[in-house]
């Protein structure tokens, strides 16, 4: 007759990492029991490492992130727009108008192809080697003023439009021409505002949230490309 | 030290605001064991990864809400519990029977390769998979938090809101579950 004290009694104290008793130790069929018990906690530790993700799954996160940005604000527009409904105002024209910042991207490789990419759903540039260009593109709403800044990490500005001449005026916005020299991730944004630019941080984050905080349509005042990585 | 503490950097560069670069280390840190906590709930790779990005991007925007109450890893670890079960949710609506193909190009081998067999000694990558899907999710819940994240039975209590002596029941439970399907699928243990 087997003895099948371990299933009923000794599992418990196994999975508790509570000492056993003396007759788990005796009984053969129960070392039998919990050496195959062993057997499972351990091809469970080890699978730990069994799947990697896709070698990409950090970038899209990054896009996530900067396309909840884009659409925080959105919940109290709708509301508003739900209130202003319910009492029968009419309201003209979608809020998301064809005026909408736009930063789009290309990585100028020596004589090689230029890749297309950026936040308005083209196939993003997310990689690029040190000393090549980046171009980048910003379409300013009308009657706005625009800039686009470009970060290094989070706290490095190292090119803003207004500061430059290798940023100029182009017929519906703003084409500057950046030189990525040293390894890193850099982050662009475009900021756009009515009035005066508010001034540069020093902080992405710190510069996206000021442009959100002076607009009324979040999508019209910042925007942010996919991280790009030097190296 | 960072070396004795690898979250520390990612705590300094919360304290300085600097959440991109809170995140870039966090997912460095904890990444691949996150998508394989939702790897092995899901059982399947899109999902798993939709999972993974979705805990993140959620982490990111909770930074300053973080509390310290508990370590980056646990807090990283509760929303992603918390994404996976509600996947699992809506995999059940959109089908009574959840059907969880793998995708890994192996995965229509029931034998483990070599490959697995040196990695998981007798027990194979697939047949592993397969015996954890069989579980309830919450079952498998448990045994995955105890047994590769290697949390205490406090720290799942935390996690989960459950007892800690009905999680040890379930993680006791899940054991013989798994321990009978492995040896029904001929893995000798």
């Amino acid at each position: 007759m087997t003895c099948d004290r371990f299933e009923t009694e000794g599992l418990a104290r196994f999975v508790a990492g509570e000492p056993l008793e003396a007759h788990f130790e005796e009984c053969a069929d129960c070392r039998a029991a919990r050496a195959s018990y062993q057997s499972v906690a351990s091809a469970l530790q080890q699978a730990r490492g069994a799947y990697s993700p896709p070698g990409d799954w950090e970038a899209k996160v990054w896009a996530r992130v900067a396309r909840n940005r884009s659409t925080r604000r959105w919940p109290a527009v709708l509301g508003f727009a739900a209130t202003a409904a319910a009492l029968g105002v009419f309201v003209l024209g979608s809020l998301r108008g064809p005026e909408a910042l736009v930063l789009t991207a290309d990585a100028e490789r020596g004589t090689g192809p230029v890749v297309r990419g950026g936040a308005t759903g083209r196939s993003d540039v997310r990689s690029m080697a040190p000393g090549e260009v980046l171009v980048l593109r910003a379409k300013v709403p009308r009657g706005k003023q625009g800039d686009v800044r470009v970060y290094r990490g989070a706290n490095e500005l190292v090119f803003q439009c207004a500061n430059t001449p290798a940023c100029v005026r182009v017929k519906d916005g703003l084409e500057a021409r950046v030189t990525l020299d040293r390894a890193g991730i850099y982050r662009a944004i475009g900021i756009a505002s009515d009035g005066p630019l508010p001034a540069a941080t020093g902080n992405l984050d710190a510069d996206y949230a000021q442009a959100m905080r002076s607009c009324d349509r979040p999508q019209h005042c910042a925007t942010e490309l996919t991280p790009i990585e030097v190296r | 030290m960072t070396q004795d503490n690898p979250e520390a950097a990612v705590h300094e560069a919360m304290g300085r605001g600097d959440y991109r670069q809170a995140l870039t280390l966090l997912m460095g840190l904890y990444g691949k064991s996150i998508y394989n906590y939702c790897r092995h709930m899901l059982g399947h790779d899109a999902n798993a990864e939709e999972a993974l990005q979705t805990t993140f991007a959620q982490a990111f925007v909770d930074f300053p809400r973080y509390a310290r109450r508990a370590p980056l890893r646990q807090w990283l670890q509760g929303i992603a519990r918390h994404r996976c079960l509600d996947m699992l949710k809506t995999m059940r609506r959109e089908s009574k029977h959840v059907e969880r193909p793998e995708t890994t190009p192996d995965a229509e081998s029931d034998e483990p390769s070599a490959e697995e067999r040196l990695h998981f000694g007798t027990v194979g990558r697939q047949q592993l998979a397969h015996c954890l899907d069989q579980l309830d999710a919450e079952v498998r819940d448990a045994i995955l938090l105890r047994f590769m994240e290697e949390l205490s039975y406090e720290e799942m209590a935390k996690l989960t809101g459950k007892r800690a002596a009905t999680l040890q029941m379930r993680v006791a439970r899940a054991m013989s579950g798994l321990r009978k399907c492995l040896e029904a699928s001929g893995v000798t243990l």
